[in-house]
């Protein structure tokens, strides 16, 4: 398996770096990534908190709304860089529904069902094809499929198909490693180079392996970390690639939102350090009753 | 093969599907399958085959009930979701009743091996615990249930709380530290420094896992007797279709044999001698008591009328006979020299 992973602190060496690992395609490094479409939060940055169901929020405006008055309601998204482009709602059920976009902002509709449902924006400029991706988790009556259906399925020609997408209880997190695989017409493309950028200025990249598989650590790149996970907005990744046939220039985007590392004010080493003083506790507490039997027998 | 070592197969399986299960079902199906377990199979693992019941309900109360009420919003509304995961649990429960502590709980497997290894390791297992030390312990169950399930998340929601005690019950709960442990991950073995109140639970479920670890070596299933789902389980113990049924006999009284045999030291077993159901709040249906009852058909399992076990006199024997095999190997009496045969003459 051959995933490379390095931090790029600019183009060149990328350039460079993928040419000598023989790369069959490659992100052009020069490309100015303020062009590229995709699909964000209305903010620079996330809101904090889980992003999707039985989420944690922090208590302001939107917690004060009964959770119950939430549930079913759309979600506000921005497209960027997406002029001309059509965005599709996919449900878990593969059913599609076209989204109107409002200047760059849209809604999405109001869901049927529970569970992910992705967005998909597609635009062709001459021979280019342009196509961004987001999942969002949504609130209705239980889907009864899985999200691993609706990650699978070809919504694009050129993809990026998260493996997994994190289920409940778990997001996006910072200096954790997650895969991804890089699809074209539905099967898994090798060689390609993926550029894993966050909204904080930080940038990796990969190259997929055989199965299309690539790997990225999130750089843990938020400047002023406060203790507590509610006290961190969270922050945006996009993860691009791109493709070249004979007659069309494929470009994709992935987006979505990632948190900060728990670690900054957690201590695994206290941890052990307690747990070992309970050994020590729940050892002495045994000792006590063995001996206060024996002084019973005798 | 006895009742004690089926009952070890189901629960090394129970184990393995609910601490590595998704890798068999599905990484999402999980998120499907029930969601309410009357059982400690934590939500916090990643590979989880399914999870407890706790963990809906302290969101629940928190997200739901609580704010709900703090808006004087739709009240039925609100309870919706614990109706429906409370419906879930009942309809597991009605299934297999306290069998889930005794037979499928991987917190309670792991105490039951530690303590198979204390054995070993003669390090003396406590046959039983003080009467005195089970009947202070027994309330704590229904505290922690009512407190750190219930009553903090309901506060967090009305906001009268911190927003860290959503679950405070998870926070200090073994079997997240034991499931996460057990797949490579050390992320809930910390201290967590983010405010006092998180400092403080997280320190205390560090020292209560190291706690369990070492009382389970000399002390059988120190946490079940403290667990609040075992509170959860005996609020409706009465719907369960598998019971353990006493036929109360003249020498039961003499005999006590079933409430040595108890791992949960259930002393009523022994002194009960009208009540036919003797599933007792802390039972957890495990059956070592009906093994160990000399007498023809005095204690039963009994699936909704049907018994399933019974005590018998040669089962007893055969059983008895086992265990003092079982209990004779020990790492000490493997390091005594073999005592070598007698010359011939």
């Amino acid at each position: 398996m051959k995933i490379v992973q390095h931090k790029r602190p600019s183009s060149l060496p990328a350039i460079v770096l993928c040419s000598f690992l023989g790369a069959t395609t490659m992100v052009d490094a020069m490309a100015d990534t303020n062009s590229r479409m995709i699909i964000t939060k209305p903010s620079a940055t996330a809101s904090s908190g889980h992003q999707h169901h039985g989420g944690h929020q922090q208590r302001g405006q939107q917690e004060a709304q009964p959770r119950a008055r939430r549930r079913g309601a759309g979600n506000q998204l921005m497209l960027k860089n997406g002029e001309g482009a059509v965005v599709k709602f996919w449900a878990p059920d593969l059913s599609t529904k076209e989204v109107t976009l409002e200047g760059s902002r849209f809604t999405t509709p109001k869901p049927a069902v529970d569970n992910y449902h992705a967005l998909v924006a597609e635009r062709q400029i001459d021979d280019l094809k342009q196509a961004a991706i987001r999942y969002a988790y949504m609130r209705g009556r239980p889907s009864k499929e899985s999200p691993s259906k609706l990650a699978a399925a070809q919504k694009t020609a050129l993809e990026i198909e998260p493996a997994p997408i994190p289920r409940e209880h778990h997001r996006y997190m910072a200096n954790k490693v997650w895969e991804f695989i890089v699809r074209f017409n539905g099967k898994p493309l090798s060689g390609t180079h993926v550029a894993l950028e966050t909204s904080h200025g930080s940038r990796v990249d990969a190259i997929s392996n055989d199965a299309g598989l690539v790997r990225f650590t999130i750089p843990d790149d938020f400047s002023e970390v406060k203790p507590g996970r509610r006290k961190n907005p969270a922050a945006e990744f996009s993860l691009f690639t791109e493709y070249r046939t004979a007659s069309t220039h494929y470009e994709t985007t992935l987006s979505a939102a990632y948190y900060v590392d728990p670690d900054h004010w957690r201590s695994k080493g206290l941890g052990v350090a307690v747990a070992g003083l309970g050994l020590i506790a729940g050892g002495f507490i045994g000792g006590i009753g063995r001996s206060n039997k024996r002084g019973k027998k005798q | 093969m006895n009742l004690s070592v089926i009952r070890k197969l189901v629960q090394i399986a129970a184990f393995g599907f609910m601490v590595y299960g998704s890798g068999l079902i599905g990484y999402y199906t999980v998120d499907k399958f029930s969601n309410a377990l009357p059982a400690l199979s934590c939500a916090f693992n990643h590979n989880t085959g399914d999870y407890c019941t706790l963990i809906p309900f302290q969101h629940q109360m928190a997200h739901r009930v609580g704010e709900t009420i703090a808006n004087n919003g739709d009240l039925l509304q609100g309870l919706m979701p614990t109706l429906i995961t409370l419906g879930t649990f009942l309809i597991l429960f009605v299934f297999l009743s306290k069998a889930f502590c005794g037979w499928i709980c991987p917190l309670g497997t792991f105490q039951e091996l530690l303590s198979m290894l204390g054995q070993k390791l003669g390090l003396q297992q406590r046959e039983s615990v003080d009467e005195k030390i089970v009947k202070r312990t027994r309330p704590v169950k229904w505290l922690v249930l009512f407190f750190l399930v219930f009553f903090f998340p309901i506060l967090t929601g009305l906001g009268y709380a911190s927003h860290d005690l959503v679950d405070p019950y998870c926070k200090i709960c073994p079997s997240r530290i034991l499931t996460t442990l057990t797949n490579g991950n050390t992320d809930q073995l910390v201290v967590d420094q983010a405010n006092p109140v998180t400092m403080g639970f997280s320190i205390f479920g560090d020292f209560l896992f190291g706690l369990m670890i070492a009382l389970a070596l000399t002390v059988r299933q120190p946490f079940c007797r403290i667990c609040p789902m075992l509170a959860m389980n005996a609020t409706f113990r009465k719907i369960g279709l598998l019971k353990l049924v006493k036929n109360a006999s003249s020498r039961c009284e003499k005999c006590g044999l079933c409430a040595k045999a108890c791992p949960m030291d259930i002393r009523e077993i022994h002194t009960e001698m009208v009540k036919k159901d003797v599933t007792f709040e802390d039972c957890t249906l495990c059956g070592r008591c009906v093994e160990f009852c000399p007498d023809e058909n005095v204690l039963q399992l009994k699936y909704a009328t049907i018994p399933v076990f019974k005590a018998s006199p040669q089962y007893f024997k055969k059983r008895k006979k086992a265990q003092k095999e079982w209990e004779k190997t020990t790492l000490a009496s493997l390091k005594q020299p073999a005592v070598q045969p007698e010359a011939k003459n």
